[in-house]
């Protein structure tokens, strides 16, 4: 067996072969591998310590496998279907449409429904609204473009709260917090899928957080990141 | 006894059951010929544990209960002529002529059937010598013609012949960059599809994140084949540990099933490593409990790219062997918790699972791996593995929109409607993760 490396534009791999190919029998194995037809197939091959690539003729009777290392596989013809789906822009991608999936039996959806869990737990409901209630609780204290502070993920962050409100991007249950951080530690510019809710502000300054963990207050200053720095010590 | 049987299936999968093997074999004290190193007067791991994995002749030898399948010679006959040809029993060897030519239709009907007998009555010989087989644990490629067309027959078979058994799969799945071949997109959605109901619990890995963890952790500049297997080998043997060897705290094989799935299609936990240290290395790292849990939740450690950040947590079960203290563990899981780096799914029972294996991981004479004392492997229920299906049915949507090579196997004689049932059932897959991710209520969701 010799192992080489086979690239062309749907292949990137290393690839055994048996050492006594034909060319022919070579030229199918590419073909299985790229999906070039043998006769659209330009094949170029570095031998081991060489550093020069060389064509290969199609027509020469022995191919010493033993001594290859990489094996690049181009597709002269431009219409055929390697090079259509290089060229293919279209983005088109199977859709399964909600009735479809409500209608599987093997489902997640279908499973959550008969053992009464997430949403379809009786109890759901109440604890939604039990969340909405703390949510409008901790926003009553917000004010709106003021300096403010985040405290979650086990890190600090400050900037100024932008947002205060629903975002149906997101999901129809919560009230959210935008807000503007004074250092990239955001997750966009603020927006959310398209939908601009503050700014725009720079990429990753923006962020979207749940109310419970924002407090504003002229006190928030923004942190000199030289001042306080353990690690500097 | 509670007998494992290991089935290697295709080029890839023939390839990492040489690398586990290798390095099971030097666990439990076994020489390339099946006998035991000189000094031992029984196998390292106790007579349970050790006796899941192997077994032992009249005349002393020690043969691993492992079948080796592939359709074409050429990697069988290098295990047949390797430093491991008396390890097996020819029997255990299997393979044809003719090659699956990266086609699943050939592996899975026209090549893969005519062999399949064959397979399925040796599986069946050495089930036969077990006193209380456990289950099948098995290797192959999703991206290949063989392991993924003739794995998901066989897997098919032994669901029929098997049922109650416990299946789990080692598969290696196309990584995000680079491709074994074109059809690879086809062969994974294909075999996911029809191994989807018959395999209890899958872990997916993916060569570019092996690639890159060899090339970034373990400073290998060029990683070959070899590489990538001694690294996944050595996950796969953290992952076995506790079922091999005698420890305090035992694991069955259905019990990564009951602890990991919740619900039979969500059975595809990411898996993550630590340490990853070479040998140049060994001697700056402490590798404390704390340390090693923490990596787990790198990205750099993952065998799948993804972004466990952006999903939620079903399961988690912590699996650590070598010299462990139970309270470093727990309070290394305490930090975890507090970081709230893990967003648990709320609405059914989830939580950690931690397993402990008093025995150390071994590295095999030729690995970069050092010799650590202690390593960790992190088995988790994410829902950010949905990364790695989107990826593959964009890649199948692109081809199939123009029914590229789609004659490849419909001339192997598989029904067309095949493509699409497949790609459906992904697409269901999909959907699946998206429910299991809604409905939590996660204060510390961000966007």
């Amino acid at each position: 067996m010799s192992r080489i490396f086979i690239e062309s534009e749907f292949c990137l791999t290393w690839k055994e072969f048996p050492i006594n190919l034909s060319i022919d029998q070579l030229c199918d194995r590419l073909h299985n591998l790229t999906g070039i037809e043998p006769i659209d197939m330009q094949i170029q091959y570095k031998s081991k310590n060489k550093p020069q690539i060389t064509d290969l003729d199609k027509n020469i009777v022995d191919i010493d496998l033993t001594q290859i290392e990489k094996i690049i596989v181009i597709d002269i013809n431009e219409d055929s279907m390697v090079n259509q789906l290089k060229n293919s822009t279209e983005k088109q991608s199977f859709k399964l449409s909600e009735e479809d999936y409500r209608k599987k039996q093997d489902s997640v959806l279908q499973w959550k429904k008969d053992k009464k869990l997430g949403r379809f737990d009786p109890t759901y409901q109440e604890k939604l609204e039990k969340e909405r209630a703390s949510q409008q609780q901790c926003v009553t204290n917000l004010k709106l473009d003021q300096r403010c502070i985040v405290k979650n993920q086990g890190m600090e962050r400050r900037g100024w709260l932008r947002y205060i409100g629903e975002i149906p991007e997101i999901n129809h249950d919560d009230i959210w917090c935008g807000i503007e951080f004074d250092e990239p530690m955001g997750k966009n510019d603020g927006s959310i899928k398209g939908k601009q809710y503050f700014g725009p502000v720079a990429t990753n300054y923006g962020g979207f957080v749940k109310p419970v963990f924002v407090k504003t207050g002229p006190q928030y200053t923004p942190l000199d990141e030289f001042a306080s720095s353990d690690e500097e010590i | 006894m509670r007998e494992v049987i290991s089935i290697n299936v295709g080029q890839a999968g023939c390839q990492i059951g040489n690398a586990c093997w290798e390095l099971y074999s030097l666990e439990h004290g076994i020489r390339p010929d099946g006998y035991l190193q000189d000094g031992l007067d029984r196998p390292k791991g106790g007579e349970e544990g050790f006796s899941t994995f192997f077994y032992e002749t009249g005349a002393g030898k020690y043969v691993p209960r492992a079948i080796y399948v592939d359709l074409e010679p050429n990697v069988i006959d290098e295990v047949r002529n390797g430093d491991y040809k008396d390890f097996f029993h020819p029997e255990q060897l299997i393979n044809g002529k003719e090659d699956a030519a990266n086609n699943y239709a050939r592996g899975h009907y026209t090549v893969g059937t005519q062999i399949i007998d064959e397979v399925t009555d040796r599986i069946r010989r050495m089930a036969d010598q077990c006193d209380g087989l456990q289950g099948f644990l098995f290797t192959h490629s999703l991206g290949g013609g063989t392991g993924s067309g003739l794995g998901s027959l066989l897997l098919e078979q032994l669901a029929e012949n098997y049922g109650k058994k416990s299946k789990l799969e080692f598969a290696v799945y196309p990584a995000p960059q680079v491709s074994t071949s074109v059809v690879e997109p086809y062969n994974t959605v294909l075999s996911t599809h029809s191994t989807l109901e018959n395999s209890d619990c899958t872990f997916m890995l993916d060569n570019e994140a092996i690639y890159d963890m060899c090339t970034k952790r373990l400073g290998i500049a060029r990683p070959n084949f070899k590489h990538l297997n001694n690294l996944i080998a050595q996950v796969v043997s953290s992952v076995t540990a506790s079922l091999r060897f005698d420890g305090s705290l035992n694991v069955d094989l259905n019990e990564f099933q009951t602890n990991l799935v919740p619900y039979p299609r969500i059975h595809f936990p990411l898996v993550s490593y630590a340490p990853f240290v070479s040998k140049g290395r060994a001697n700056h790292e402490s590798n404390s409990v704390a340390e090693i849990t923490n990596s787990c939740f790198e990205p750099g450690n993952q065998m799948v790219k993804c972004n466990p950040a952006s999903g939620k947590y079903m399961a988690n079960c912590l699996l650590y062997r070598g010299d462990i203290v139970t309270r470093d563990v727990q309070s290394a899981v305490t930090q975890v918790k507090n970081k709230k780096v893990v967003q648990m799914v709320d609405w059914c029972p989830t939580g950690f699972k931690i397993g402990i294996c008093y025995e150390p991981p071994s590295v095999t004479p030729k690995s970069e791996l050092a010799d650590v004392t202690r390593a960790v492997c992190m088995l988790s229920n994410t829902t950010a593995i949905a990364d790695a299906w989107k990826r593959i049915d964009e890649k199948f949507d692109l081809m199939y929109n123009k029914r590229a090579f789609v004659h490849w196997y419909v001339g192997e004689g598989m029904e067309e409607g095949e493509f699409t049932e497949a790609r459906e059932d992904l697409a269901a897959l999909e959907r699946d993760y998206i429910e299991v991710g809604t409905d939590s209520f996660a204060d510390e969701e961000e966007y």
